[in-house]
């Protein structure tokens, strides 16, 4: 009787633990998936996000800082000169972001001889950026030697100029060496000659009135700063304004979508935490439930024994069981009892938890140190307890009392 | 039976009794003085509630009377401390009850043996055997209580109280529960052990078992009536 109530009690404490540590288990295997899903999708993104940025770059503009901003986009230049030297002092500055340097003067002028409009722009080759030696980037552009000319399409078709035409441009003579098709732009109306001449044409020696930095190349989020920042040291006094792009559109949506990828998953990854906490907190409660139960469950049968106990304890007495041998007695039945009981319970469910709930659990259970205190001393000392005090009680009393008033 | 056994008297003087309940005191025994020696087999009648109990108890040792001394051959077991008293008790004296009092985890061979795990003096399982024998209760050694009828139960109980051989047996209406053909056998026995020299007190509403003693003792709300 004692022996069952002890087995039952510690099954189903043993029973309640390999349900929840399953059912925990499976949480975390749940939440374990989860991150390194989470954890995937969110480099598979950034991949793909540095996949796409790689080798676009983008593109800024240099201007001297007193330009007017609005006069350029007005008339798609600025009137405002630099130095020159100021490329070469970029060129020579260990500058990170910047991959082509192209300094260029540009101005609309009138083409005397043909009455047209001309958005002159001189450019000078590519400056090599100093410390990039022999790595530095192939040039983009090519420059356009001193005595050649090249002409957006409005400039040749309009005019029926040819490749290798001489042509009378403010008063000097040009080789054509290239004409572009149409692009639907300024470019159209545009005409490419080396810088130097152009400096001479309009007077500016040694001036130019924008740099144009290609390929500038800068994971941050916040590339124009970053450059502002670093441009801004090496030339006090210039301001900086970047170049509209379609990869740079691309590569910003890319960025808000990844950036509102990881905010979703964070909080999917919150939410799913605060799931198994609240869980796990049901759990706890919910096996401290099970252990007062089956506590509570011990000691009740064990006292409700007590009247038979009592009825026991009295007979003994009677036959001369002294007060220290009849506890004795009574703990050391109760001892056997919460064993034999415990030892039954732990057979059971040796056999029974790795086939309901498998190995891990099992381990889980029993390879834990103060589990097994838990499984093994408390239900045999709990059955000691509930047996010393009927039992000191007993001893204590006149053994006629108690057998009179069964 | 053998001889060792210490072959006792029992002296009661003046042994006087009282339980308060709420209802007030009630004066269960008033001063009784009684005499035995050895094989006085003595038979206790009187209506219910007039202390036959309290008397098997008081004189076994098992309760202290407020008033009156008790001896035993010169030994006053109140005198002496619990562990000393439950000592004398387990070597002197053997108790039969009404319902048996068996000890319902142990066997019938393991409830006979019982008073000998306090009482060393000797190995007790030829004893044992012997009453197994003598009370009929061969087949029945290793039953269980819960498995044993009435009479058995109470040869049992009477096994268990004449183990050690005590000088002097109280048996408190041991006929009570059993039928005429068994309670006639535990009379037998008690008899028996009497008449080989021991003190048999019995307290009985059975005329018949009354009978049996060569002593009779008549009790009436806590007196002595008569003792023949
Ligand atoms: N523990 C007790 N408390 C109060 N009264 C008791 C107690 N034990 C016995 N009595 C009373 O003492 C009286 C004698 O009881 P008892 O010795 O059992 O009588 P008998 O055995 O002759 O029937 C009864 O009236 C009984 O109610
Ligand atoms: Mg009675």
């Amino acid at each position: 009787m004692g022996v069952t109530a002890v087995s039952v009690s510690v099954l189903s404490y043993i029973i309640s633990l390999s349900v929840l540590s399953k059912s925990q288990m499976s949480f975390t295997d749940k939440m374990k998936r989860m991150n390194s899903d989470l954890i995937k999708e969110i480099s598979d993104l950034e991949n793909s996000i540095r996949k796409s940025m790689k080798g676009l770059g983008f593109n800024i503009h240099i201007y001297p800082e007193q330009q007017d901003l609005a006069e350029i986009y007005e008339q798609g230049y600025g009137e405002q000169t630099m130095p020159e030297e100021y490329v070469e002092k970029l060129a020579n500055s260990k500058i990170v972001t910047v991959n082509h340097l192209l300094p260029r003067l540009t101005q609309m002028v009138k083409w005397a001889e043909k009455e047209q409009s001309v958005l002159l722009i001189g450019v000078r080759g590519e400056v090599p950026i100093a410390f990039r030696g022999e790595n530095r980037k192939k040039a983009l552009i090519d420059p356009v030697k001193i005595g050649d000319i090249v002409l957006g399409y409005e400039l040749h078709n309009k005019y029926e100029i040819k490749l290798g035409d001489i042509i009378k441009f403010m008063g000097r003579e040009f080789k054509v060496t290239a004409t572009h098709p149409s692009r639907g732009t300024i470019d159209d109306i545009t005409a490419w000659m080396a810088l130097s001449t152009v400096q001479e044409l309009l007077k500016k020696s040694g001036l130019i009135n924008g740099i144009l930095a290609l390929e500038c190349n800068c994971e941050s989020i916040d590339r124009l700063g970053d450059i502002k920042k670093e441009i801004g040291q090496i030339l006090p006094g210039t301001k900086i304004i970047e170049k509209e792009s379609k990869a740079l559109a691309r590569a910003e949506a890319r960025n808000k979508v990844k950036k509102t990828g990881e905010k979703q998953m964070q909080n999917f990854a919150l939410s799913q935490k605060e799931l198994i906490v609240s869980q796990s907190i049901t759990a706890t409660l919910f096996v401290l439930i099970i252990t007062a139960l089956s506590i509570g469950w011990i000691a009740y049968l064990t006292f409700s024994n007590v009247a038979n106990r009592s009825v026991e304890i009295g007979i003994l007495g009677a036959m001369g069981f002294g007060g220290s041998k009849l506890i004795l007695l009574i703990i050391s039945r109760a001892t056997l009892m919460g064993v034999a009981g415990t030892l039954c319970a732990l057979l059971l469910s040796f056999l029974a938890v790795p086939i309901f709930w498998g190995e891990q659990v099992f381990n889980d259970i029993f390879m834990n140190p103060s589990n097994l205190f838990i499984l093994t001393c408390v239900p045999t000392l709990l059955a000691c307890c509930a047996a010393w005090i009927p039992a000191v009680k007993g001893a204590l009393k006149d053994p006629a009392v108690i057998l009179r008033n069964e | 039976m053998n001889n060792t056994r210490s072959e006792m008297a029992l002296r009661a003087d003046g042994i006087s009794k009282t339980y308060s309940s709420e209802s007030g005191v009630i004066r269960v025994l008033n001063h009784i003085n009684l005499e035995l020696s050895k094989s006085d087999f003595v038979t206790i009648s009187g209506p219910s509630g007039c202390g036959k109990s309290t008397l098997l108890m008081i004189l076994g040792a098992l309760q202290e009377p407020d008033e009156g001394t008790l001896e035993y051959d010169g030994v006053s077991p109140y005198k002496l401390n619990a562990k000393d008293r439950a000592q004398f008790r387990s070597t002197n004296i053997g108790f039969v009850f009404q319902d048996f009092n068996l000890v319902p985890y142990l066997n019938v061979r393991e409830n006979i043996l019982c008073p000998g795990i306090v009482n060393h003096s000797k190995d007790w399982g030829a004893r044992s055997a012997e009453l197994i024998e003598s009370l009929g209760l061969s087949d029945r050694a290793d039953h269980y209580p819960d498995q044993l009828s009435s009479g058995e139960k109470q040869r049992t109980a009477l096994a268990r109280a004449l183990l050690v051989e005590p000088s002097i047996i109280f048996a408190d209406e041991p006929t009570g529960n059993l039928d005429q053909a068994n309670g006639q056998k535990v009379l037998e026995h008690l008899t028996v052990y009497a008449n080989n020299g021991a003190i048999v007190m019995m307290a009985t509403h059975d005329k018949e078992a009354f009978n049996v003693g060569n002593k009779h003792l008549q009790m009436a709300e806590g007196s002595v009536l008569t003792l023949t």
